[in-house]
C-alpha cells in the first residue's frame, strides 16, 4: 500500500510519518503528498497544526484541495489529525472567510473559556465512543493527546464516533463518514494507544 | 485536566547529563540511547533542557531534538539558549511541542508574545528558577545571574504576554533528591491558574504527591527517575491509587 502525508508547510511531519511507517511491511511505502505525483495513495493523512486559515491556503496554494477531494471521492481513505480534522469541515470561527474542505457537513466552533479549563485545551483525555466499527482502541478508555482550541461541530449525528470531556462541557473527538476519519488528537504523540490506533488505521486501509 | 509525570533530562549539547543544583554536570549517558529508553516507556512527556547552552551562546542542538522526535511518541518540550522566534521555529521543527524559556522570558518578553502568535499560548513555558528556600529570588543564565525582577510582577507580565504554562524549579533543591519547594509551588499557583510543572529535589513518589496537593499540574523529575528504580508508570499508578486523575493508558 502507498501512504501520502499532506504537508501544510508548519507542521513537523517527523512525528507522523515515523508513526505511520511502523505498522507497514516491505512492500509498503510512504511518501510526502504531491499534486503531480501519478501514484493513487490507499491512504492519505491530513495532519496540521496552526490556524484554519494558513492550513486550507497551504492546500489551495497548489491545488492540492481538489486533487485531495477528487481522491476522496474515488474511495481513497483519509484522516485528517487535530487542524486536518477540522478541515475536512466547511468553514471555521476561527476563519470565518476562508471555507474548508467540505468532506464534512459542520463547522468549527472555539472551546467555550467559560469551563475555567485552560484554552488551547492540552494534555491526555480518552474518547466517549458511540459508534465504531474499526477502531476498537478509540474504545478502549485510554487516553490521547490533545492539543486544540476550535472543534468540529457536525452537521449530521451519524458522522459523530466519539465524544471527550472538556471540563463540565463535551466536544466531538472523532468523526467518521464512509472513507474519512477525523480525530481531534495527535495519534503520533498518543503513545502506546495512538501506535495501536495508527496500526488499526492502516489495516482499515489495506 | 489530568496530572502529568515528566521525566527530565539534561544536556550539554551532545551527552545527557546531571547536576546538583545547577552544577557540577557529569555525563550520565548517550543521547539517541537515552532517547530509546524513554520512547519504550510510554511517559506523559518528557522535557529535555540544555544546560550549557545559554553559557554557549547557542540554541539547543536540533540533531539532539531529533533523536527524541525520533523516538518518542509523546509530547516532548526543549528548552536552552532560545533566544528568537527563529530558535523556537526549529524547536517546532525538530518536533518538540512546546519551548521553554528561562532568562530569555525575563529579558527579552515580547519573544514570547512572537511564539505564542505563531504556535499558540500551550506552545510556551516560561521557567521561574528560584535560587532557594529562603527567598523568592529568581535566577536566569542556568542559575549563574540573580534576576531583580518581584515574582508577583513576572509571573503577571509572563501571563499577560502569552506563556501557557509555568516550569517552577528550584536551583537549591536540584539534584538533591531532599523534597520539592513545596512553598514555592504554592506561592505561584496563588498567582496564576495556568498549569504549573514543579520540578527540582524529588526524592519519593510521596514528594511528587505533596507537590500535587499543593498546586502543581505536573511533576518533573530528574534524579529519582536516573537513580532510583522507580518509574514515571509506577509515579502514575501511585498517583491514581491515592485519588490523582492521571492519564489512562
Amino acid at each position: 500500500m502507498l501512504i501520502s502525508v499532506i504537508d501544510l508547510g508548519i507542521n513537523n511531519l517527523t512525528s507522523v510519518i515515523n508513526s505511520f511507517s511502523k505498522p507497514l511491511n516491505s512492500n509498503d511505502s510512504i511518501e510526502v503528498f504531491n499534486s503531480s505525483n501519478s501514484n493513487s495513495p490507499d491512504l492519505l493523512i491530513l495532519p496540521g497544526l496552526g490556524k484554519f486559515s494558513a492550513g486550507m491556503e497551504a492546500l489551495q496554494s497548489n491545488n492540492m484541495n481538489y486533487k485531495i477531494i477528487g481522491l476522496v471521492n474515488s474511495g481513497t481513505k483519509l484522516v485528517g489529525i487535530c487542524l486536518g480534522m477540522q478541515l475536512l469541515s466547511e468553514r471555521s470561527a476561527e476563519s470565518p472567510n476562508t471555507p474548508g474542505l467540505g468532506l464534512i457537513e459542520g463547522h468549527c466552533e472555539k472551546l467555550p473559556l467559560s469551563q475555567g479549563e485552560p484554552v488551547p485545551h492540552t494534555g491526555w483525555e480518552s474518547i466517549e465512543v458511540s459508534s465504531t466499527d474499526h477502531f476498537s482502541s478509540l474504545s478502549s478508555g485510554r487516553d490521547f493527546y490533545f492539543v486544540h482550541s476550535y472543534h468540529l461541530v457536525p452537521k449530521n449525528k451519524e458522522d459523530i464516533s466519539g465524544i471527550t470531556r472538556f471540563g463540565n462541557d463535551r466536544f466531538i473527538s472523532v468523526v467518521q463518514k464512509n472513507n474519512i476519519l477525523g480525530v481531534q488528537f495527535h495519534p503520533e504523540k498518543s503513545g502506546e494507544a495512538g501506535i495501536d490506533l495508527v496500526s488499526e488505521i492502516v489495516a482499515w486501509a489495506r | 485536566m489530568k496530572y502529568r509525570v515528566i521525566p527530565t533530562l539534561l544536556t550539554d549539547g551532545e551527552n545527557i547529563v546531571k547536576g546538583e543544583k545547577f552544577d557540577n554536570w557529569r555525563t550520565i549517558g548517550n543521547a539517541e540511547a537515552i532517547s530509546q529508553v524513554f520512547g519504550k516507556r510510554d511517559v506523559d512527556e518528557l522535557l529535555l533542557l540544555d544546560v550549557t547552552a545559554r553559557l554557549r551562546k547557542v540554541p539547543i542542538s536540533v540533531k539532539l531534538m531529533s533523536f527524541f522526535s525520533n523516538n518518542l511518541n509523546v509530547p516532548f518540550s526543549v528548552g536552552g539558549g532560545i533566544n528568537s522566534l527563529l530558535d523556537a521555529k526549529n524547536c517546532f521543527r525538530a518536533g518538540a511541542e512546546k519551548v521553554v524559556l528561562g532568562t530569555a522570558a525575563f529579558q527579552n518578553q515580547n519573544l514570547i508574545s512572537e511564539i505564542a502568535d505563531v504556535f499558540g499560548t500551550q506552545a510556551v513555558v516560561a521557567s521561574l528558577d528560584f535560587k532557594e528556600v529562603q527567598s523568592d529570588v529568581l535566577m536566569t543564565n542556568s542559575g549563574k545571574i540573580k534576576s531583580v525582577e518581584v515574582l508577583e510582577e513576572i509571573v503577571q507580565s509572563l501571563e499577560k504576554k502569552g506563556v501557557g504554562e509555568f516550569l517552577v524549579q528550584s536551583c537549591e533543591k536540584d539534584g538533591t533528591m531532599s523534597g520539592m519547594d513545596i512553598n514555592k509551588i504554592e506561592k505561584v499557583r496563588k498567582l496564576t491558574k495556568l498549569p504549573i510543572i514543579a520540578s527540582g529535589g524529588a526524592g519519593s513518589m510521596e514528594d511528587l504527591l505533596h507537590a500535587i496537593n499543593s498546586g502543581a499540574s505536573a511533576v518533573a523529575a530528574g534524579a529519582l527517575f536516573q537513580f532510583t528504580e522507580i518509574t514515571p508508570r509506577q509515579v502514575g499508578s501511585f498517583l491514581s491509587s491515592q485519588g490523582i486523575s492521571v492519564r489512562n493508558r
